[in-house]
């Protein structure tokens, strides 16, 4: 079943990827704003790897709750693939969107409060990486912690815009999309979407592999 | 008589033509390469832009509304340049795709070689079991 669900999730991505940048260089308009123009194209990328990491902190923050709640490594597993989904795609999101911020404000970076809690996500999600790789014993608890503090912090740049006077554009820009420009949006999203799923399976499977393996060589040392 | 008449008409027709070339014609074609002289840079003496501001100058003392107007022109043409430049700009685009690509498929390329990783060990730990099982 898991597999089947995988293997349809990475077929549509690969469809996405492919039929996703057809539509968004030939199809949509351009953006009728002086300062984004052609620019804005990367728009279409940058917004669908942002609901991606916040889909991951979600996933991670939830599976952590469940971690310290019934204390099965399965729900680890699955917190600390989604952990690396925040990195991955975070990264891209902290990459593109100051690429563009040079292209439209002329800066790569300014220290608003939606750009500064992005940040602060991703850097959470590192801390949780390196935690876990070089924590030690007991780390996954205190890991499974900072992935609910993440978690926490989803709203905070969701409402960043609303909450402060900010230079990032606020949460009106996906629903007023011209009709051109959503097409080739939502399938970038639910390409993106695809992928992530894809990405945390086969990360899960990594991890819960290296798990058992590690398991096994213990007891095998014990035997011993 | 027809064919006077159509005498007339083509004649009149040419001189119209004429007439209106001539209201057309460039103005400064008259002027001789003596005249624009002063207006041109020599390689390396100048920037080209101090030639066209000495121009801007003579032209506002004999007409300073076409002066004006020039200078305008010269705004919104630069302005026009500058938006087809920047609405054409694909380096920004293309930075960002790539590096999307770059880190995605860095990310898969680091799963499959630790997938590998694992297999290995996963056959490191059969043989030690088999070899186990057989003392």
């Amino acid at each position: 079943m898991r597999s089947a669900l995988v293997l349809v999730c990475a077929l549509l991505a690969a469809a996405g990827y492919v039929v996703a940048p057809i539509l968004i260089f030939e199809k949509a308009p351009l953006a009728p704003y002086y300062e984004l123009l052609f620019n804005q194209k990367i728009f279409y990328y940058h917004v669908p790897c942002a609901w991606v990491v916040f889909a991951g902190a979600f996933v991670s923050g939830i599976s952590s709750i469940g971690f310290l709640s019934t204390r099965s490594p399965r729900w680890d597993d699955v917190a600390s693939a989604a952990a690396d989904m925040v990195v991955l795609f975070g990264a891209l999101m902290l990459i593109t969107g100051p690429i563009w911020a040079k292209a439209s404000w002329g800066a790569y970076w300014k220290w608003d409060a939606r750009l500064t809690t992005s940040l602060l996500l991703w850097l959470i999600f590192v801390s949780y990486a390196l935690l876990r790789r070089y924590g030690g014993p007991g780390s996954e608890r205190l890991a499974a912690g900072l992935a609910i503090f993440g978690m926490a912090d989803v709203p905070l740049i969701y409402f960043a815009v609303k909450l402060w006077k900010t230079q990032h554009p606020d949460t009106t820009v996906v629903p007023t999309l011209g009709p051109g420009m959503r097409p080739p949006f939502y399938l970038a999203s639910f390409t993106f979407l695809f992928f992530f799923v894809v990405l945390l399976v086969a990360r899960d499977a990594l991890g819960r592999g290296q798990r058992l393996l590690h398991d096994a060589q213990d007891r095998f040392a014990e035997l011993e | 008589m027809r064919t006077a008449l159509n005498a007339v008409v083509v004649a009149t027709a040419v001189t119209l033509a004429v007439l209106a070339g001539e209201a057309r014609a460039n103005p400064f074609q008259k002027l001789s390469d003596e005249d624009l002289a002063p207006y041109r840079t020599q390689t390396g003496a100048e920037a080209p832009y101090r030639a066209g501001e000495r121009l801007l100058a003579d032209l506002e003392a004999r007409d300073a509304y076409v002066s004006a107007a020039l200078v305008d022109a010269a705004i919104v043409r630069f302005h026009d340049r500058e938006a087809r430049r920047f609405a054409n700009d694909r380096h920004a685009v293309l930075l960002a795709y790539g590096v999307i690509w770059v880190v995605v498929v860095g990310f898969v390329l680091l799963l499959w070689r630790r997938q590998r990783r694992l297999n290995h060990e996963i056959v490191e730990l059969q043989a030690k079991i088999a070899a186990a099982e057989r003392r």
